[in-house]
């Protein structure tokens, strides 16, 4: 009787350590990317056309490119223009890409009590700012979260402590919270058209030239991590920016939410 | 050390923890014989009977049993297939009672219709044929006793030990039972048994050892031992009013 | 409290027409999880056992350690076993990060302390002298282990449920050293967190809904055998 247990234990080792494929290659990308579901259409394609099998990690942009200094995955689709500079720059990413952009939008409850709705951008910022309104951050280093505090930055202040919520979470938590609490936040327009049926926020601001959203695909340095899958990585970028997979891009969102929900980039 | 004994012990000494220890010179125990260790409390007596049933090692000495060497790593599961011990407690396994009484024949592989032949009619001489689906819960002190009795005997030792087994039992229970087992061991092994009622030694023993401190005070034919106790000590133990 | 009878809806529909997906994440749920309880409790038990039979200077450290693992967030060891998979790390040479093994080796991380430190009570609470008279019975080192886990057998069956409970309703571990991964090592629980977060309710009500059908069926047999006469 033992003897089949440890049989069945080995087994379900076996499998992975023997034949834990060489062509995996593991993508990092932010959990907006991965929420809005653009990946799960996009990657059985890929994985069809080519021999490779694609390994989606959905973290925080911050994570994506601690996860890419060190090595530990083959080729990233981030939303972090500043970061993603330095990244390459330190020589640790290559060939990095523009693949598509989408908008961030502010969005708050119907009733709007900071009176936002229609003002500008950074005036609207503001008004938060005075009426002491409920403001809920990702406050977990992603793109959303940077941008986030870019825009604090720009208008010089930043909402008082008591009515200031980091969630540390996704945006998907973040804006359920943001629901709940009745409260403003930044989110991608993505990730708010996914989910605008289960919440009761509605769209504050948007449309200014600092809620642009651009994301890009870097591959890791395979010269840096000699681990790195280079040619998987080559092959998912090139993949991405075809001009194909860039239709598919710009058509993705339109039957379900009447809209894209990001916009083709690559040149 | 040659020996036509039974069982042979020189020169063994067991330490306690708390430092006193159990010192025996020399002790043999013939076939067929119905020994009784006796002695107050503390003497030593269930350490002496763990010895002879190599449950403990001693510090020293040498142990023989029916002719064979029972000290260094040899194999001592071979031997200790020969001996029965039964404790003050039943302890008897969570199991039915057929089940307990069954479990050494299983442990020696025996065949199933063996075992089932061999554990009725162990049942059947401590009348609790009818307890055999019991469970250990549902059992009275004397019946749980006579259940760790039978599963001992149905293994037909060379050896039987026990300590103090009936030392739980009221009265009636307890010469029921002595009279039953008095007649199941005769001519069927030698057996060792460690008491503190005297009256148990009475009825039960054909020879007495005296144990006191861990020595050996006095080793005779059980009449001999009352007719001429060796000290004070032990007379008193024996409750004989004069010397 | 239309979500909840949506959930239950959704999770019929599920059963019924044996939707692909929601099959392969059960089957995996139950495969990691399984997988990871059966190793620790090939290895837990006896050592429990061993513990509990044995007298040495620093027993009780070492129990005192094991019981301290009981209590160790999966999170935590999620964490900790990530470190080690990473290409970077000891065992990056194995690239098991992100896979099914990866995952059981973390709960069996997690469930082990629990199956062992259960075990070892189990043992200590049995009488003292059973186990001498188990030897005197003529019993081996084998028989002597199978004759008192088999005594113990009330706890002890308890120690496999509460670590398999441990296992199969954790998230924090497989969602680190699993990755979530659609296809790959998704599971139940975070299945469950990735539907939520997507805002498909009904669907996280009906795995959440499957994942407690299935705890609950595995613990019916686990007491049946339990207090069995």
């Amino acid at each position: 009787m033992r003897f089949i247990l440890v049989f069945i234990a080995v087994l379900t080792f076996v499998p992975q350590v023997i034949f834990a494929s060489p062509k995996d290659i593991i993508l990092a990308t932010t959990t907006s990317t991965q929420d809005s579901g653009l990946l799960d259409v996009l990657i059985p394609i890929f994985e069809k056309q080519s021999i490779y099998r694609v390994k989606t990690i959905a973290v925080g942009t911050g994570e994506a490119l601690a996860l890419g200094r060190r090595g530990e995955v083959d080729v990233l689709l981030v939303h972090s223009p500043k970061d993603e500079m330095e990244f390459v720059e330190s020589g640790l990413g290559i060939n990095r890409r523009p693949v598509m952009h989408n908008d961030f939008v502010i969005v708050g409850p119907k009733d709007d009590p900071a009176k936002i709705k229609g003002k500008a951008l950074l005036s609207a910022l503001k008004f938060i700012i005075s009426y002491k309104s409920t403001f809920i951050s990702r406050g977990d280093n992603s793109g959303t979260d940077k941008k986030e505090k870019n825009l604090w930055e720009k208008v010089g202040a930043k909402p008082e402590k008591g009515v200031y919520i980091e969630t540390g979470q996704g945006m998907g938590e973040t804006l359920r919270i943001a629901d709940q609490k009745m409260g403003y936040t930044l989110t991608d327009r993505g990730t708010y058209l996914a989910l605008k049926e289960t919440l009761d926020l509605v769209i504050m601001a948007e449309g200014n030239k600092e809620l642009f959203n651009p994301y890009s695909v870097i591959e890791v340095n395979p010269a840096k991590f000699p681990k790195v899958h280079s040619s998987g990585a080559r092959a998912f970028s090139d993949f991405i920016v075809s001009p194909e997979v860039q239709e598919i891009i710009r058509n993705f969102g339109k039957e379900k939410f009447g809209q894209s929900l990001f916009f083709p980039d690559a040149k | 050390m040659h020996t036509s004994h039974l069982v042979s012990l020189r020169d063994i000494k067991f330490v306690y923890r708390s430092g006193w220890g159990l010192n025996i010179e020399r002790l043999d125990i013939e076939e067929g014989q119905i020994l009784g260790i006796v002695g107050p409390n503390g003497a030593g007596k269930t350490t002496l009977l763990k010895l002879m049933g190599l449950l403990e090692k001693p510090r020293e000495g040498e142990i023989m049993l029916w002719g064979q060497c029972a000290n260094n790593g040899t194999d001592k599961l071979r031997l200790r297939r020969e001996i029965s011990f039964v404790f003050q407690e039943p302890l008897l396994y969570n199991r039915s009672v057929y089940e307990n009484v069954a479990i050494g024949l299983k442990i020696r592989g025996f065949h199933k219709k063996i075992i089932e032949s061999k554990v009725n009619e162990w049942l059947d001489r401590f009348n609790i044929k009818n307890l055999a689906h019991r469970r250990p819960t549902e059992l009275s002190g004397g019946q749980a006793q006579r259940v760790s009795l039978a599963r001992a005997l149905c293994l037909e030792p060379k050896l039987f030990l026990m300590d103090e087994p009936f030392s739980r039992l009221d009265t009636p229970t307890k010469e029921a039972l002595i009279t039953d087992l008095k007649g199941l061991i005769c001519n069927r092994c030698t057996a060792v048994f460690v008491t503190q009622d005297r009256n148990e030694a009475l009825m039960f023993c054909n020879r007495l050892l005296v144990l006191e401190d861990g020595k050996v005070m006095q080793h005779d034919d059980t009449m001999e031992v009352f007719r001429n106790p060796v000290s004070r000590s032990v007379a008193n133990f024996l409750g004989i009013k004069n010397l | 409290m239309d979500l909840i009878i949506g959930g239950f809806k959704e999770a019929l529909n599920l059963l019924v027409h044996l939707d692909r997906e929601s099959l392969s994440i059960t089957l995996r749920s139950l495969l990691v999880s399984g997988s990871a309880i059966l190793i620790s409790l090939l290895i837990g038990i006896p050592i429990g056992t061993l513990l509990g039979l044995s007298r040495f200077p620093g027993k009780r450290i070492i129990v005192s350690l094991i019981n301290t693992g009981m209590g160790v967030p999966p999170v935590a060891v999620g964490l900790a076993v990530t470190l080690f998979l990473w290409r970077s790390g000891p065992l990056g040479w194995m690239n098991l990060l992100y896979t099914s093994t990866g995952m059981v080796i973390a709960q069996v991380i997690i469930s082990l302390p629990i199956v062992t430190g259960i075990s070892v009570a189990a043992i200590q609470n049995l009488n003292p002298n059973l186990c001498l008279q188990t030897l005197s019975l003529g019993a081996n080192k084998w028989q002597l282990f199978i004759i008192l886990i088999c005594d113990a057998r009330l706890p002890i069956l308890a120690a496999i449920m509460a670590g398999f409970g441990s296992v199969i309703s954790e998230v924090g571990a497989v969602m680190m050293v699993g990755g979530n991964i659609k296809g790959h090592t998704r599971v139940l629980t975070t299945a469950i967190v990735t539907e939520t977060r997507m805002g498909h309710f009904n669907m996280a009500i009906a795995l959440c809904i499957i994942l407690l059908v299935i705890s609950f069926l595995i613990n019916l047999i686990l007491t049946y055998v339990q207090q069995k006469r």
